[in-house]
């Protein structure tokens, strides 16, 4: 087994100081999937509490899995990309670490030629009101890197859909500046409305963006743009969110082997629609209402009685106050029933927490 | 296809409501975003837990491995972790059977309580940092704040991973698997038909392979022309005279590119824009006919 595979942590020499006494650990050679591995297992310590030098000071009721066997890496062998010829690594660690990024075909123009040009890349949502995102344009990328150059560059990104997987591809196709990629995929512009850059009229969505932030930022530029118009289709108006999102955006995924030893950019679109808990586990309004609004919906619905809700209540209050006055002695003695109660209420333990509540207030009593 | 337009005073009118709820086509508009649970410690609170917050993320750069997570300034106690000189912090990433868990840590609690016990995480130890991960989640990265910027009303911190750890059940699954597994991405925020504010997220569903050699370099990314069009000629896809006949295009073309109003440079561009067009569709035969013009 080679070093790439190899499991770094919690050996004893990794850890010699930090793990101090307090964490039991035992690590033995299994084999997965016709590989050798260093596995450790975390065994629960018998007071649940990290050594207080780990996170600057004692952090609570931290516990360690009980059977959780984790490997480490450092980020040298994180950065070991399996895709390179000679190097066939079954465990794709390189991609797992890179979670799937929405992809963007980014639309811009050259300032020496006026050419226009189209880049794939990957987007990210910096804020959603007023809506910005984040472009991070490799300086490999060099005409997109060179045509969003300074704050007030104008440029469009366009999502791409499922059926767009071939056209997506032709624009990261290293064709010479001043060829617009948008001919070689077949695209229409499609005339902005704010901007001068055109969009793609075969994507659903056309984001007109100026740029406000440029940062040189190693290998590429971070780029800060912000949305000031949109197009949509119409049909999408009236769509279902679930079939919404596995129409598009795609996301770039990850790389597979071509037979030459080169890589095949791979492309995917959400799947599954899932609801998070709302009510009872979080306040009716959700994670905008204060935590004693929840407490009171909880009251309203009968989940907890008027009695524990005011009793609850109270330890917010008092929590509060003893945090704005920096009274640490009060802020211990209410953390744990407070955190407790919670607790209990985010995992709809009911009864629990009515015994939780009544034995705290006789311990008080 | 019919379009549906907005302006920037209407995107103005697509706000979020008091509840953080936005209209439908504001989600539409910015698709789903990938999303982490962002671990965070306080150095000067003692016998506090760390701050688990869930948090939008952008990518920056593979090497380093650096991103980007979003932070409202309304969000007090991570912003004042993340302003701290030294700044570490987890990303660790949500599955999707950790729905409880991420309406969880998406409250702020008071300042002072920990959401990871709330939201019964288990906490390790970290390898590289001091701020402990998520033993609940399959991947944990551990990354340094290296830089802050205020942007509108968020703050925008870029991390830098330096070192990660993975749950070895999942080590040697198929990536089909995994990412059906993880991340979750950030959908929506909707009113249920009982008036509750519910947060929804998706994950990863089909994946699709783009088309490779011959309508690409070999080398797939960050192949050049000249290498793309040498390939194909060894290959035989293109005979030497028509290599030849694109390289002197593209010599050419480089030549004359700072000079719009020529009219050789807009004949080149159409040249050379038909023929990247009927390589890329692999239409061979209209390829030949075009240079043998």
């Amino acid at each position: 087994m080679g070093g790439y595979y190899r499991a770094c942590p919690i050996h004893g020499q990794l850890y010699p100081k930090s793990m101090g006494s307090h964490l039991a650990m035992r690590s033995h050679r299994v084999i997965v999937n016709g590989y050798t591995l260093l596995r450790v297992d975390v065994v629960q310590h018998p007071h649940n509490i990290l050594a207080p030098d780990v996170c600057g000071g004692d952090i609570g009721s931290l516990s360690i899995g009980g059977r959780m066997g984790r490997l480490y890496y450092s980020i040298n062998e994180l950065l070991k990309r399996p895709v390179l010829p000679g190097i066939s690594d079954r465990t794709q660690i390189y991609y797992h670490f890179r979670p799937a990024r929405p992809a963007n075909l980014v639309v811009t123009r050259d300032p020496l030629s006026g050419d226009l040009n189209v880049s794939a890349g990957t987007y990210g949502v910096l804020t959603e009101y007023p809506l910005t995102i984040g472009l991070h344009i490799s300086k490999h990328s060099f005409d997109t890197a060179r045509n969003i150059q300074g704050v007030g560059t104008e440029c469009v990104v366009a999502l791409p859909t499922r059926h767009q997987i071939r056209e997506t591809w032709y624009t990261a196709l290293p064709i010479p500046r001043g060829i617009f990629e948008g001919d070689i995929a077949g695209f229409t512009l499609l005339p902005s409305q704010a901007v001068s850059v055109p969009g793609i009229a075969e994507c659903p969505v056309n984001l007109e963006c100026r740029t406000e932030m440029v940062k040189d930022w190693h290998t590429h530029y971070a780029v800060f743009l912000k949305v000031v118009a949109a197009s949509i289709d119409d049909e999408l108006l009236t769509h279902d969110r679930q079939d919404i999102i596995r129409y598009y955006p795609t996301y770039e995924v990850d790389d597979q082997l071509n037979i030459f030893g080169g890589s095949i950019e791979r492309l995917g679109v959400n799947g599954d629609l899932l609801s998070c808990p709302g009510f009872p586990v979080d306040a009716r309004r959700g994670a905008a209402a204060p935590t004693e609004e929840w407490i009171g919906d909880l009251q309203a619905a009968g989940y907890v009685s008027e009695a524990d809700a005011t009793t609850i209540k109270g330890w917010l209050h008092s929590w509060r106050d003893a945090e704005a006055r920096g009274n640490e002695a009060q802020m211990n003695r209410l953390r744990e029933p407070l955190t407790r109660a919670l607790e209990l209420a985010a995992w709809e333990d009911w009864p629990a927490l009515h015994d939780h509540v009544a034995t705290m207030q006789e311990g008080k009593a | 296809m019919a379009k549906q337009f907005f302006a920037e005073s209407e995107l103005t009118g697509l706000h979020p409501d008091a509840n953080g709820v936005m209209p439908p086509v504001a989600y539409s508009l910015r698709g789903p975003v990938p999303q982490m649970f962002l671990v965070t410690v306080s150095r000067d609170a003692k016998h506090v837990g760390p701050t688990v917050r869930t948090v939008p993320m952008t990518p920056l750069s593979w090497v380093p491995y650096t991103m980007a997570v979003t932070v409202s300034l309304e969000d007090s106690v991570v912003v004042e972790n993340l302003r701290q000189p030294g700044a570490q912090c987890v990303l660790a990433e949500p599955t999707r059977h950790m729905l409880r868990q991420l309406t969880i840590c998406s409250r702020r609690l008071p300042r002072g309580l920990s959401e990871a016990n709330v939201a019964r995480f288990k906490l390790m130890r970290s390898l590289y940092i001091d701020v402990p991960g998520i033993a609940d989640c399959p991947l944990n990265m551990e990354c340094t704040v290296e830089h802050l910027e205020t942007y509108h009303d968020h703050l925008i911190a870029f991390v830098r991973v330096v070192g990660g750890s993975i749950d070895d059940s999942v080590l040697f699954w198929e990536r089909q698997q995994i990412v059906n597994l993880f991340p979750t991405n950030d959908v929506d925020t909707i009113v249920d038909g009982q008036g509750n504010v519910v947060k929804r997220v998706a994950i990863m569903g089909d994946l699709f392979l783009c088309p490779t050699f011959p309508c690409a370099p070999k080398q797939g990314w960050y192949g050049t022309f000249d290498q793309w069009m040498k390939e194909l000629r060894e290959e035989d896809y293109l005979s030497r005279q028509e290599y030849e006949t694109i390289i002197a295009w593209h010599a050419r073309w480089q030549e004359i590119l700072a000079q719009p109003a020529s009219e050789e440079r807009s004949r080149l561009q159409r040249q050379l824009t038909d023929v990247c067009r009927l390589i890329a569709q692999e239409r061979w035969d209209d390829v030949h006919s075009l240079l043998a013009d």
